[in-house]
């Protein structure tokens, strides 16, 4: 090798370390910029419609995966969060009047102390028990929010009127943002708090306290042996899981224009767990695939309404295909079946390697 | 005042008692043996020292110079200055030989650099990045034991280290852990199964029998005594 190469192949290796380290904040840059023109594509949804749904569940499902998939714990209520950060938004729009960047960090401030209290009295009495105690909160909290104490909460029908912030116009179904003298898409809103969120938890989780969670999720045994508090670390993720979704929350309150008794409910807690593991809960990035996957599979069943099949002609599928849930329910099958633990986002990578590998192969011949 | 006294001490698990007063002592800066065969209750009595996958206490104490280490919680017996090298090389398979070593030496009152450890291992300092779970078998018990002494212990728990590994591998570890005790004035306790290995790191063993002590021996006699060995040990 010539000696003028070695400073070209040098730089190489620096951009390529680089890249390679900064690949998260790159990837999460890209998907917000990518996300709306791509699924708005026609041969995708045709419309951009979802695309702020989808990066607050994404947010959401990450928040999550921080306790699951870094920590090793389940939690089937995380639903409590993600409603805190709703309901404290609607409630303080609605009944005090709070401007919405009073309101919601204050429903943040108290989702991370209701996380801080449940987890304080659940960690440590094993991984069943801590799921179960999840859903027993999670069906207390719901209780609580239908009876609607103080008139505060709507009950059964929620809060939605008088529950959006006075800097967003809403018109024809379009909402808009109108702060500091300009006016952009409510998209570009919820994508500036995605991605600060989206790197505050990536740092989380590089962080020494993200490695130590995922060694007490390795072999607890161990780490209690080398001195670890394991349910110190376990409290604080799952208090800091609780923050991270209630944030996901104070956006969804306005996406969806108000706070509905769902958003607490049993569901909203399933859909965000079976999001995670079809994504894939070993990776960052894998939830927030899975949340994709869930949201464009949800709009492009329900819409297909004609299909083309050769020789039979065009066939409405309309009807069977409103069952969206069974075909999901099918693919999540298909998912894990062929790659448990790793998920979607662990299948796509495992192809991605090969396809790698192999052109490394055919290269060097 | 030893530095660590095991007295009368009895403990099994859900299926039944697996020891029955087990008595033995350490003084500082020695290293010793816990010999005996498969389930004679070596591990049973380390994990009932370092308070890991608990088993049921039912009797007994555990002093570690002052300090009761029964009344004491398992992630605290660590900051007294005792490290355990677990069976089977247990690590974090997720993390990289770098991030194992490191949140040993984090969660440490007063840790060694880490980069002593590459310097005892030179091995590891190659693969600061690799996932624990991609090392091979005398990797990761290399890792297990660096692990272990980055937190600048007193007392080292070494629990079969040697188990399944090539020999010429067996040899560099019995002369790293001789080191760690001579050199550093580290005690070691060693379970092992291996009679060989236990003779060239301790100077002294203990024999465990069916959850009761039966012997304490030094090397010497273990390695001319024929019978004690085939009675207790089957070797």
């Amino acid at each position: 090798m010539s000696d003028a190469s070695e400073p070209a192949a040098a730089g190489r290796d620096r951009l390529r370390n680089a890249l390679s380290r900064y690949r998260v904040p790159i990837g999460i840059l890209l998907l917000v910029v990518l996300l709306r023109p791509v699924i708005a594509h026609d041969a995708l949804l045709g419309s951009s419609y979802i695309a702020s749904a989808m990066l607050i569940w994404m947010l959401f499902a990450a928040a999550f995966n921080l306790l699951y998939g870094y920590s090793g714990l389940l939690s089937f209520g995380h639903a409590i969060f993600l409603g805190t950060g709703i309901y404290g938004v609607a409630i303080g729009i609605r009944h005090f009047d709070l401007p919405y960047f009073v309101a919601a960090p204050i429903g943040v401030i108290v989702a991370g102390l209701i996380a801080y209290g449940i987890a304080r009295l659940i960690v440590g009495y094993g991984e069943i028990y801590f799921a179960m105690l999840t859903l027993a909160f999670a069906e207390a909290i719901h209780f609580v929010v239908n009876a609607d104490p103080f008139g505060l909460t709507g009950g059964a029908d929620g809060l939605r009127s008088d529950t959006t912030p006075a800097w967003i116009e809403s018109f024809r179904g379009r909402s808009v943002v109108q702060l500091g003298g300009g006016e952009f898409e409510l998209y570009y809103f919820v994508a500036l708090v995605f991605v600060i969120a989206m790197l505050a938890l990536w740092q989380i989780v590089r962080s020494p306290f993200g490695r130590t969670l995922v060694a007490i999720r390795d072999n607890e045994e161990l780490a209690r042996a080398m001195g670890i508090s394991t349910a110190r670390y376990q409290t604080w993720a799952f208090t800091l899981s609780g923050v991270f979704s209630a944030v996901a929350g104070t956006l969804l309150v306005i996406r969806n224009s108000g706070a509905s008794l769902e958003n607490f409910g049993m569901m909203t807690g399933a859909e965000v767990i079976l999001m995670s593991i079809f994504g894939g809960i070993s990776y960052f990035f894998g939830p927030i695939a899975g949340a994709f996957s869930w949201f464009f599979a949800r709009e492009y069943l329900t819409n297909l309404e004609m299909v083309a099949i050769p020789l039979v002609g065009t066939v409405d599928v309309g009807p069977i295909l409103g069952y969206w849930r069974f075909f999901f329910g099918f693919l999540f099958v298909v998912v894990i079946v062929l790659s448990p633990q790793r998920g979607l986002w662990g299948f796509v990578r495992s192809i991605a390697d090969r396809i790698r590998d192999r052109l490394a192969e055919v290269i060097s011949e | 005042m030893s530095l660590l006294d095991v007295s009368d001490l009895e403990a099994g698990y859900e299926t039944g008692q697996i020891l029955f007063g087990v008595d033995f002592e350490i003084e500082e800066g020695e290293a010793v043996g816990l010999l005996g065969r498969n389930g004679a209750g070596k591990t049973t009595t380390m994990r009932a020292i370092m308070g890991a996958d608990l088993p049921r206490i039912i009797g007994g104490s555990i002093r570690y110079r002052d300090t009761e280490l029964l009344e004491t919680a398992s992630y605290d017996r660590a900051d007294l200055g005792i490290s355990f090298v677990p069976e089977e090389r247990q690590l974090f398979p997720r993390l990289t030989v770098a991030e194992n070593i490191h949140i040993a030496a984090s969660s440490a009152d007063d840790p060694l650099p880490a980069e002593e450890m590459f310097d005892l291992f030179p091995e590891l300092d190659a693969m600061r990045d690799r996932h624990a779970k991609n090392m091979s078998g005398g990797e990761q018990q290399m890792l297990a034991i660096a692990r272990a002494l980055v937190s600048n212990p007193e007392l080292m728990l070494l629990d079969e280290p040697c188990e399944g590994l090539a020999p010429q591998i067996v040899e560099r570890l019995e002369d790293v852990v001789a080191r760690i005790n001579e050199e550093r004035g580290v005690t070691v306790l060693i379970v092992e199964q291996n009679v060989a290995t236990a003779m060239s790191i301790a100077d002294r063993h203990y024999i465990l029998d069916e959850g009761r002590l039966v012997e304490e021996v030094t090397t010497d006699r273990l390695r001319e005594d024929d019978e004690l060995r085939q009675t207790h040990l089957g070797v």
